[in-house]
């Protein structure tokens, strides 16, 4: 008896082989620069390891110590209230781009008003944010200018208004690249759908929830899942430049813990398991959207 | 068949450009054109920046080492100026196995947290002779292990490069307007001080918190007026707590700076640098600072700076002496390409030489014996004898190194009254319990 792999048994077997032959550079370099290092991530999270001295195995103690670990709480509070401006970068510029698309008086000016601030680099924002909001910044300046001195705050001093500053940023600096997203959604769809619509008598609000928002689901999802990792997993650069976590530890945030955990503090096997955890949650918010979204089913729309 | 064999001519030519690519950067790397030794820059030479005293300092130490060593390129990088980012860079260079030859690190804890990663410098030292003794040597012990340097015979991982403790340094024009001479001993008469100062229409001190570095150098120096003799290993022994009547009296005793309006009123959220940078612009009568801010104050001030001890509030034994320490060490890590020409480097970084040239540039007294038994400069002098009544090392050079970085961060929020001095300071407990486990 013998097994039958199905190789070697001729010209359109070995046609099939191709397929994986020429992919297996991309799948190399996915196994090098993403399954490796996840691996390791995942292996020296059950390790203690300060990056010096070999890896020592501790089982599950840095995720036990996760638990009670306030410092991971407070950070992880940070990251849910950076992700309330998720529905904010998802609705607002939709508005502005449907406004846009609508040709309204001065579009052109509003379309390259709007995208500059995804030109300018993170660094180059949390700057300016850290000398318009600074004590003796702008903002106050206006404040005290227009008599308003009871407005004049310390924005970056204290733990709200600095994380109110971070979530400004985030949400200014988004702004401009959804609303191109959904531009660019739009400018692919039938014109004469919104037209009939306009046709039977449908208002502006109407056309933009019946025809543009149902023909844009798939545009919604990727700004809803993109700007969520982002409200989680890309806010190192603004906490870095603007705040550097403070006041104390106010505006520290799942990354920055992770980045300080490693490098500032020697505990390398920790700062795997909080990145493990903090990857399991981003996959659960981005399954729960999608499905959200798509009630359960796939495919184009 | 003949497209079969396109494919495969096809695949050979891709593996072929990778090869080809690959050997094309192989030897382009291979290709060397003398040595460089790569120097990084931590503890006070982090803001060697172009242009700055400190910058003329290193360019003369590189150029110097360049004529002795001639083919070899010096190619310096600054570390960042953020403890906790230094600390970072630092650790990831180690983890990554990509370190430079040569580095300087700030002394005690945030040299010894790296200890394995440290080439052990006892065979240079003791294949040089005389060159232990040629130190002044209390400068020794923050960078051995357990601090103790066994009169050589210890673990050494770093070369002592200065020498400090903190200073109130005062602007003298401003003090005679407000009708004074020179800044309190104490807290209490530092307060009525401010009153003075702040009735003629001037700041009386800046102060930047930012990071909680000014804090915990007002912390140091007053806690010296706390502490009694073996207080200190008590608390890395954790058998006294940051939780503790001396720590928290002093916490409130610095707080008594804000409630008397001594300070900015941004002070919380104000950087030390621009603290540093606002009086030497003659926006305040004081500030907290060390030896190495001299050079900027002295250059922009000229003969109105004026340094003063830091004010105390303790009672204690040793009420009006000194915290200090060497503040900075040079050290080689494991797998540096050229250890011997770091080594090199070193011996004429902490040479009489360089050392004196150390005094007007860097401000900081030098770890040279003979270079500081010539120091002629008057502040420097005044420098080196509060260092010589030192009692306790600097308290974050001391605690472990991940202790300090948490221990501004909690400073920071005590000072600004975010948290109590006694929450603030049982956090810190148990990031020392942490790290002690």
């Amino acid at each position: 008896m013998s097994l039958d792999i199905g190789f070697n048994r001729g010209p359109h077997n070995r046609e099939r082989l191709w397929g994986p032959l020429y992919a297996l550079p991309a799948i190399a370099l996915v196994v090098v620069f993403i399954g490796y290092p996840f691996g390791s991530i995942i292996y020296h999270s059950f390790t203690h390891w300060n990056g010096l001295e070999p890896a020592r195995w501790i089982g599950v103690k840095n995720y036990r110590d996760l638990l009670h670990d306030s410092l991971f709480r407070l950070a992880l509070r940070n990251n849910l209230l950076f992700a309330i401006s998720v529905p904010v970068q998802v609705v607002v510029p939709l508005l502005m781009a449907y406004l846009i698309h609508e040709r309204i008086p001065g579009w052109r000016l509003f379309r390259a008003t709007y995208f500059l601030p995804a030109v300018y680099s993170t660094v180059v924002i949390g700057l300016l944010a850290q000398v318009i909001f600074a004590s003796h910044g702008a903002v106050n300046i206006a404040f005290g200018k227009t008599g308003l001195t009871g407005l004049e705050h310390d924005w970056l001093g204290s733990g709200p208004t600095a994380i109110g500053v971070i979530l400004l940023l985030l949400i200014w600096a988004n702004f401009g690249y959804n609303v191109v997203l959904y531009l660019a959604g739009m400018s692919t769809m039938d014109p004469q759908l919104p037209e009939a619509a306009r046709v039977d008598g449908a208002g502006r609000l109407a056309v933009l929830r019946h025809v543009y928002i149902p023909g844009l689901r798939r545009v919604i999802e990727l700004v809803l899942v993109t700007n969520t990792i982002t409200a989680f997993a890309y806010m190192l650069t603004y906490i870095f430049v603007v705040t550097n976590g403070g006041p104390g530890f106010d505006t520290y945030d799942t990354e920055f813990l992770i980045y300080n955990e490693a490098f500032s503090y020697q505990a390398l096997g920790y700062a795997s398991a909080i990145g493990v955890v903090l990857t399991l949650i981003i996959l659960l918010f981005g399954v729960f959207q999608i499905r959200m979204l798509t009630g359960g089913k796939t495919g184009s729309a | 068949m003949r497209s079969q064999r396109k494919r495969w001519i096809v695949l050979l030519a891709v593996v072929a450009a990778s090869l080809s690519l690959a050997g094309t950067a192989t030897t382009a790397s291979g290709r060397g054109q003398g040595q460089t030794l790569q120097v990084w820059l931590g503890g006070i030479l982090t803001t060697s920046t172009s242009g700055t005293p400190f910058r003329k300092w290193v360019d003369t130490q590189d150029k110097l080492f360049e004529k002795q060593n001639p083919g070899v390129n010096v190619q310096i990088t600054l570390l960042p100026a953020d403890n906790g980012q230094l600390a970072a860079k630092v650790e990831a260079a180690f983890t990554a196995h990509s370190v430079p030859d040569v580095m300087m690190l700030y002394a005690g804890a945030y040299t010894t947290a790296y200890q394995p990663g440290l080439m052990q410098l006892n065979k240079y030292i003791d294949a040089t002779p005389g060159f232990y003794k040629s130190f002044v040597p209390m400068t020794w012990n923050f960078a051995c292990t357990n601090f103790d340097c066994k009169n050589g015979k210890g673990y050494i991982m770093g070369v002592p490069f200065d020498l400090g403790g903190f200073v109130m340094f005062y602007n003298k024009a401003l003090f005679k307007k407000a009708g004074l001479t020179h800044p309190a001993s104490t807290f209490s008469d530092l307060y009525k001080q401010c009153a003075v100062i702040k009735g003629k229409g001037i700041l009386p001190m800046i102060y930047g918190d930012r990071d909680g570095y000014a804090t915990s150098n007002m912390l140091t120096s007053d806690l010296v007026s706390y502490f009694r003799p073996g207080d200190l290993q008590r608390l890395l022994a954790q058998k006294l707590h940051f939780n503790s009547p001396a720590f928290i009296s002093s916490l409130n005793a610095i707080r008594g700076l804000k409630t008397h309006g001594c300070i900015n009123s941004d002070a919380s959220s104000f950087g030390q640098l621009n603290s540093d940078n606002k009086f030497a612009a003659g926006a305040a009568a004081m500030v907290e600072g060390q030896p190495q801010n001299l050079p900027q104050f002295v250059g922009a001030l000229g003969s109105k700076v004026g340094v003063w001890p830091m004010p105390v509030s303790g009672h204690g034994p040793w009420a009006h002496k000194q915290a200090g320490n060497a503040i900075d060490n040079w050290v080689i890590p494991n797998g540096a390409k050229n250890p011997t020409l770091a080594w090199k480097y070193i011996q004429l970084a902490t040479s009489k030489r360089m050392q004196l040239l150390e005094v007007p540039e860097l401000g900081s007294p030098p770890s040279n014996l003979a270079a500081a038994n010539s120091v002629k400069d008057p502040y420097v002098r005044y420098f080196a004898r509060l260092t010589a009544q030192a009692q306790i090392p600097e308290l974050d050079q001391a605690v472990p190194n991940q202790v300090a970085l948490v221990l501004y961060r909690y400073l920071n929020q005590a000072f600004s009254g975010a948290l109590s001095p006694s929450s603030a300071m049982s956090h810190v407990d148990q990031t020392m319990a942490q790290a002690n486990h």
